[in-house]
């Protein structure tokens, strides 16, 4: 698609007639034809892609055996560890808070941790450790992975960690933290927050792409959104993308683009085991729902929102989570004469953003 | 030493990037520019979507997608460059916007109708970019709603928002 001018249709009006050539004028004096591309220094080499479904052979009876050894831990052992990053003996696992240590092991490899409230004890020979660029996060990580530190950029600052098989550079899994501006892409979007470039190709209209899984659970303590997508691109190449999101005030990603059930296996035992800095603010960064009741306040409207998962047409209800009240400041909404009807209107679907302590932002999917 | 692409990077499905890059580097400036209000910031935003794309060319499905992943890039990186940008001028003493109303007399010996860019700026920046992507960029509605992440629905509601705001804005001006 070539960025181009063209003019006005019919039926456009004089306003938008009017837009459109103050932004031509705006850019062409800011940027005249007269201007040329200065000469760009390309990076030694270019990112390699991962391997599309990474399971090496060694995975499967790693992830079999871990899970073996610590189930069986748990049932005996008494013991405590601990959490100074110092490699764990696998003979010595359990909660330093729990004095009643709960058997642990490595889920079913497709079943994210489920709510909890409070961090568990990591698989067996598993180390905890300070997460690289996550400032208070105590990073759970696998017998024979490594974490580095992960930037969206080589070179540039780092803005989470990232697992790595070996020392290898197969990366899978990511954990960043969740910046409020992008808190509605990454939450709901297929493929998250790091699906730039799409894995299929955006002018191709053979591919599938669709929420997998979704349900509440926690991740370091704290409750998260956990999604799974699946994206079948025309070629039959098949994409997966499990992402655990701490939607509250300090929010982070538990974030895997490689997501095979080895992977996802091992993400709900990251999640169960790490540790992160308690929530800050109340509310979440970004929801999404319908009112199930809206009742006029001083200043604006307070609304009891039913939560619903999905997006670009999948929405989902999601009646098992309780409703969270927030308020509508009347200077979100649309004036008053304008045809406007906030107790009809409230209860259509709805995507808030907040500041974690009050709503920012409202709006109106369906139009 | 710093490479250039070539045909050991570059598979059947990669871009031609050299070509793209002459081809649309002023396009997607002069998009960033209209985003950013600075023309120094726009280069660099449209230059770093061009090393990304360069990283990640092995991801794309096909040589089309390129453009669409620069038009994202370019307005991901201009939204990040004005919350960095916020959050500077928190930090910074205030200076005086230009005391003498020359660089608004140089805008308007141009022809540049300011009062209509001066209104499209008092918008949240999602608006903004909303009616820049569809009056400067062309773009429908679903290619709109493709590079901001959000809904066509969403797109359209927010157009008219922004229109009617700044019809408001204008005080009826036409």
């Amino acid at each position: 698609m070539t960025i181009r001018q063209i003019p006005p249709t019919i039926a456009e009006d004089p306003l938008e007639t009017r837009l459109r050539a103050a932004l031509q004028a705006q850019a062409t004096q800011d940027v005249p034809d007269t201007r040329y591309p200065p000469t760009i220094e390309w990076p030694e080499t270019p990112a390699r892609r991962a391997p599309r479904a990474p399971r090496p052979p060694w995975l499967m009876p790693l992830v079999a055996a871990a899970s073996v050894v610590a189930i069986t831990a748990g049932v005996v052992a008494t013991q405590t560890w601990g959490r100074t990053g110092a490699q764990v003996p696998a003979a010595t696992t359990g909660v330093a808070s729990d004095p009643t240590p709960s058997p642990v092991g490595s889920p079913a490899p497709s079943n994210p941790a489920e709510s909890s409230g409070t961090a568990k004890a990591s698989p067996a020979g598993w180390t905890i450790g300070q997460a690289p660029g996550l400032p208070g996060v105590q990073l759970a990580i696998p017998p024979t992975w490594t974490v580095r530190p992960f930037s969206r950029e080589t070179g540039g600052s780092p803005i989470g960690s990232q697992l790595c098989v070996g020392g290898g550079t197969d990366c899978p899994i990511k954990v960043i933290t969740l910046d409020p501006a992008e808190a509605r892409i990454s939450i709901e979007i297929e493929g998250g927050v790091l699906a730039n470039p799409e894995y299929c190709d955006a002018a191709d209209g053979r591919f599938t792409r669709g929420l997998k899984d979704a349900r509440e659970v926690t991740f370091g303590g704290r409750p998260a959104d956990y999604r799974h997508w699946v994206w079948t691109c025309a070629d039959r190449s098949v994409h997966e993308i499990a992402q655990y999101a701490v939607v509250n005030p300090v929010g982070y990603l538990l974030y895997s683009e490689s997501a095979n059930a080895d992977v996802r296996g091992v993400m709900a035992d990251i999640a169960a085991a790490t540790t992160l800095p308690p929530a800050t603010a109340p509310l979440r960064l970004y929801d999404q729902g319908r009112a199930t009741s809206v009742t006029r306040v001083d200043g604006g409207w307070r609304i009891d929102l039913q939560r619903s998962v999905g997006g670009h047409g999948t929405e989902w209800t999601w009646p098992a989570v309780p409703t969270t009240t927030y308020v509508i400041a009347e200077s979100l909404l649309p004036p008053a004469g304008s045809g406007f009807a906030p107790e009809t209107a409230l209860r259509t679907a709805l995507t808030l953003s907040t500041d974690g302590t009050k709503v920012v932002g409202i709006e109106f999917p369906g139009g | 030493m710093i490479a250039t692409p070539t045909a050991a990077f570059v598979d059947r499905t990669a871009p031609d990037l050299p070509a793209l890059y002459a081809a649309h580097w002023r396009s997607l400036v002069r998009l960033a520019v209209l985003l950013v209000d600075d023309v120094p910031t726009a280069e660099d935003t449209v230059q770093d979507a061009f090393i990304s794309l360069y990283r990640n060319q092995t991801r794309l499905r096909a040589p089309e997608a390129a453009l669409a992943y620069l038009r994202q890039a370019v307005v991901n990186g201009c939204r990040s460059r004005l919350r960095h940008r916020a959050v500077v001028r928190k930090t910074m003493p205030v200076v005086a916007d230009d005391p003498t109303g020359a660089q608004q007399d140089a805008f308007d010996a141009v022809g540049v109708d300011t009062e209509m860019i001066a209104a499209l700026r008092t918008l949240p920046p999602r608006m903004q970019e909303v009616l820049v992507l569809r009056y400067w960029s062309d773009l429908s509605e679903a290619q709109i709603a493709h590079t901001l992440g959000i809904s066509t629905g969403s797109v359209k509601s927010t157009a008219h928002r922004g229109l009617e705001k700044l019809r408001s804005t204008l005080g009826g001006a036409r």
